[in-house]
């Protein structure tokens, strides 16, 4: 496979900004920036983690990868096309080659829709399916995702949150996407339901080789699943790379406090935890240098007002932080 | 000698409704003992917090019936209370966190307010009084700036400010129990670990009784002294912590554990438990487990083992135990 062709998401200087209310008439604009500078290269067919705490960006940055929003600067290349430049019919074809699922199933499914409209819908909107040939694809579907026939005209109530995202899952695979964005999919379900849904996710990776952006707060499982990952941090990725190095080697100082932060159900281990200080500073007006300054245990004085660069480390490991690299 | 704060036996909290009986609660037994911390596992659905509200006299207007042999709080019978006597109760001898802060707190109420309100229902001091202790309380938790955050209303604090909060809340009047009803499910992980290790640490400190209600093993690991795993109305495994962890005994602890990610894992499948809980209106025969247990017996679908008291002292309801120990 060539270099062109192994890499199927790429971001590019991307940013994006929402203007927020002004304080007077004739001030300044403000602006919150929500993802600055994100360049990341996401391969055919692995599972991408995308880490931070809530409010850092990483919707943002899967939204803006799905065309969802107009970047305020740089690009986004989706199999080498840059997905902004193109006309809105080329995109409209594009659009069903990525597919999203979301945090909150209960939410996310029409409750007025039965399973058999919920799952059906992108083939409707698509187009040139029959019913029947619908319904076979639509049931095809629910078994592969561990549901049944009979649950093809109950409504997303009848089901716990596990089976509502099984749906949603069915919803997001049946017209076979290459590239599926998870946001968050198992943070609003129970412990015991996750182990269920990550098998899942991995089972249909495996038999559909779709590619993942897989966004989660949870180390632990990002270490499980992942392949490449990147932490991002108000807005910047702070380290990225191969997730095997990553937490094999963890450099960057807010990484090392996430990967402390992850509970250990080990009885015997002591670790020590980092905890840190404060909470995350506003992306309105973010620091100047490097933006986990305010919290870093190992901050200087001139992290405050010189800003980091991603650098590589070692092939493939990118650390945005100057005392550790 | 130990003080036993909440000694409650054989309770049962049932919802009748028009289409049959849900039997949420089915003869549990819980004690916690001052400066003990009792965690109370389990899935969604499967009684945790109904216990909870229980043994606070919370489920008055729910329609559900409660029973119990026993339920007493620092000795005193909380069955025999009027309801006047337990809003005395409640707050100041228990007192409870809840999950999610923002709908915990009054949006249209600055948290001082709210905090003012706890000291002047039980205390009787004036509302001067009210704030010096309002601001001691919140510099207790750990909010920068109590003076200052005192006039802020829930929505200009942060999620984990607004836990704080709530935990300001639940030891203003220095209760004898804590019940705190997953405490930081909706947080973040760093901020997960800050508030956990402030429970902890006033827990501790203040030598209090707390019963921590959470589906997350995680998160109980390094904080509860005893563990109690429920599965639909029971409990099916009572044991220390440590050696809950060392060793768990029914299938369904060791699948609640082996279903955590950790850190220590290789990249690969995890351990998982197949299906959900059963509908509480229509149970499963025999043990209840039954239908998702890979070691399950015909035994097992007939008969509901009892919960047994092992010679090492654990607790565990099982048919597979049972005829492991048996002489």
């Amino acid at each position: 496979m060539s270099h062109k062709n192994k890499i199927l998401v790429e971001s590019s200087g991307l940013c994006v900004n929402f203007p927020v209310k002004k304080d007077a008439l004739f001030s300044k604009p403000k602006y919150l920036q929500a993802a600055t500078d994100v360049s990341i290269q996401i391969h055919r067919g692995e599972t991408f983690g995308l880490v931070g705490e809530s409010g850092c960006g990483k919707s943002t940055f899967a939204n803006a990868t799905l065309g969802l929003l107009k970047p305020s600067a740089g690009k986004v290349l989706f199999d080498g096309q840059d997905i902004n430049e193109l006309p809105t019919q080329q995109f409209r074809e594009m659009r069903k080659r990525m597919q999203k699922i979301f945090q909150d199933p209960g939410s996310s499914l029409n409750p007025r829709f039965t399973v058999f409209e919920l799952i059906a819908e992108p083939l409707v909107i698509r187009g040139g399916y029959t019913l029947s040939q619908q319904k076979e694809m639509v049931v095809r579907m629910l078994e592969s995702v561990g549901l049944s026939e009979a649950d093809l005209y109950r409504y997303p109530s009848d089901f716990s949150g596990g089976q509502q995202q099984r749906i949603a899952i069915a919803r997001a695979l049946i017209l076979r996407p290459e590239y599926l964005v998870c946001d968050e999919p198992v943070s609003a379900l129970d412990v015991s339901v996750h182990a269920q849904i990550l098998n899942l996710l991995m089972d249909m990776q495996k038999k559909m080789g779709i590619t993942y952006l897989f966004i989660s707060h949870n180390l632990a499982v990002v270490k499980k699943i992942c392949d490449r990952m990147a932490i991002m941090y108000l807005g910047k990725v702070v380290e990225y790379g191969d997730s095997e190095k990553i937490f094999a080697n963890p450099l960057h100082p807010y990484t090392k406090a996430l990967i402390s932060a992850v509970l250990s159900i080990d009885v015997n281990s002591d670790q020590k935890r980092i905890t840190l200080k404060g909470d995350v500073s506003s992306p309105i007006n973010p620091p100047v240098g490097c933006r986990f300054c305010k919290r870093c245990p190992a901050a200087r004085a001139d992290c405050e007002t010189e800003e980091c660069k991603l650098t590589e480390v070692e092939p493939d490991h990118f650390v945005a932080c100057r005392f550790c690299c | 000698m130990s003080e036993r704060v909440l000694d409650i036996r054989n309770l049962k909290v049932v919802f009748p409704n028009e289409l049959g009986i849900i039997r949420a609660v089915e003869g549990i037994d819980l004690e916690i003992e001052k400066g003990k911390c009792v965690a109370l596992v389990g899935e969604s659905g499967c009684g945790k917090s109904v216990t909870s509200l229980a043994s606070m006299k919370l489920l008055g207007n729910s329609g559900a019936i409660v029973r119990a042999d026993k339920m007493e709080l620092c000795g005193t019978d909380i069955r025999e209370l009027s309801d006047k006597d337990m809003q005395d109760f409640r707050g100041k001898r228990i007192s409870m966190i809840f999950q999610d802060a923002l709908s915990a707190l009054n949006p249209v109420m600055t948290i001082g307010k709210q905090l003012d309100e706890i000291f002047i229902r039980h205390f009787n001091v004036s509302k001067k009084e009210a704030k010096e202790h309002s601001i001691e309380a919140l510099k207790l938790v750990g909010v920068p700036d109590p003076a200052v955050r005192y006039k802020a209303y829930p929505h200009e604090l942060s999620g984990g400010m607004r836990q704080r909060v709530l935990i300001a809340m639940a030891f203003a009047c220095n209760p004898d129990l804590i019940i705190a009803d997953e405490p930081t499910t909706a947080l973040d992980v760093t901020i997960q670990a800050q508030v956990l290790d402030l429970l902890s640490d006033l827990q501790k400190s203040h030598h209090k009784a707390l019963l921590l209600i959470t589906h997350d093993f995680s998160v109980v690991v390094h904080m509860a002294d005893e563990i109690c795993v429920m599965y639909s109305g029971k409990i099916v495994e009572k044991a220390p912590a440590k050696e809950l962890f060392r060793e768990p005994l029914h299938p369904y602890t060791k699948g609640l554990i082996g279903s955590v990610a950790k850190m220590e894992d290789k990249k690969g499948k995890f351990i998982q438990i197949p299906d959900s809980l059963p509908n509480p209106m229509n149970k499963p025969s025999g043990c209840y487990f039954h239908p998702r247990c890979a070691c399950a017996t015909e035994k097992c679908k007939t008969y509901m083992p009892p919960l047994r008291t092992l010679e090492n002292g654990r607790q565990v309801r099982c048919w597979i135990q049972e005829e492991a120990h048996e002489p």
